[in-house]
């Protein structure tokens, strides 16, 4: 089992404090899901796990090995490099020229393409190029092609944004299937999808990071108006 | 690795191409070893930002990327200085006997 600290996190944009104090701890075999407004810092915070992102503070320890954050853009990412966490971006990262039967070898090598090749729904879209596909056929593609990768721990930034429901479907049982394996951390705005994930859940507000166990704890904390 | 080595030195290719006319082909080939990568990385920062996470995830940070494509761009810019130097003697031989 792989434990991954993140201790004392802290960003300021300008005067305006983002992250204050940001501290938790994921391991294998469990989904974090982790729930904010919009401009509360979740992007942010991951960016910074991952190391793209600067921070005035914090480290990350995975297992017995520390990685202090980067505090300037000289600053080299030493995450990165070591391969301990995976990171979905909000965005698309594909290059959308390619085909997807082109793509998938860049990111695996020998018989592990095959659990990209042979993942549901796959083998009718690698022959198209990636800018062909739907917003749920490219998610669920990134979703595979990094959820695959060897990191220990994976963080997701809204894998589920505008992805219709039949991928939506596909990437919940592939995020649970992976679970054995990795810690996942997710965040997005289909807080339905991530409440039913998650295994703990925690709520970004005012730069702090707290755990919640109810759905109405997300109306306290301002997230919701109501429970649909 | 290659592919991003192929779309940045695509870009620097361009950008040796726009300069002869100002720096002449032996100037061009310069341009290319020395200035082609950042070009080419100013480029592809413009059109395919977002794609350096797909290196990212696979273990290779933005330095490690921009270092290893100059270092093979400037290393590989004499021999295309070399090649120049032979085309356009060869040229210059056939136009003579010509």
């Amino acid at each position: 089992m792989a434990l991954l600290k993140v201790s004392s996190i802290q960003k300021n944009f300008g005067a305006k404090s983002i992250l204050d104090e940001v501290n938790f701890e994921l391991k294998t075999g469990e989904i974090l899901g982790v729930f904010g407004r919009n401009g509360s810092g979740k992007s942010t915070l991951l960016k910074i796990l991952f190391g793209t992102q600067t921070a005035q503070a914090g480290r990350l320890k995975v297992n017995e090995r520390y990685y202090p954050v980067r505090k300037s853009i000289w600053h080299k990412s030493r995450i990165i490099e070591s391969q301990q966490i995976g990171y979905l971006p909000q965005f698309s990262f594909l290059p959308k020229g390619a085909k997807v039967w082109d793509v998938i070898p860049q990111y695996l090598k020998g018989q592990e393409q095959d659990l990209v090749f042979q993942a549901p729904r796959m083998p009718k879209i690698a022959g198209r190029k990636v800018g062909e596909l739907s917003m749920g056929e490219r998610r669920y593609l990134e979703v595979l092609l990094i959820g695959n990768l060897d990191h220990p721990f994976l963080l997701l930034d809204e894998p589920f944004s505008m992805v219709e429901p039949l991928f939506k479907d596909l990437i919940h049982e592939f995020l649970v299937s992976l679970k054995a394996k990795k810690g996942i951390l997710i965040t997005d705005h289909y807080y339905h999808d991530v409440w039913q994930l998650s295994d703990r859940k925690m709520v970004l507000t005012s730069g702090k990071l707290t755990p919640i166990t109810e759905l109405e704890e997300l109306i306290k904390a301002g997230y919701l108006q109501s429970i649909n | 690795m290659f592919k991003f080595y192929k779309d940045i030195t695509f870009y620097a290719l361009l950008f040796a191409l726009v300069s002869i006319p100002l720096a002449g082909l032996y100037g061009a080939v310069v341009v290319f070893g020395i200035f082609g990568t950042p070009v080419g990385l100013l480029m592809y920062s413009y059109f395919h930002k977002h794609e350096f996470y797909g290196y990212y995830n696979r273990g290779f940070s933005r330095r490690y990327l921009i270092l290893r494509t100059w270092v093979v761009n400037f290393l590989v810019s004499p021999v295309l200085l070399l090649l120049v130097f032979i085309i356009l003697k060869l040229i210059g031989f056939g136009a003579l006997k010509g």
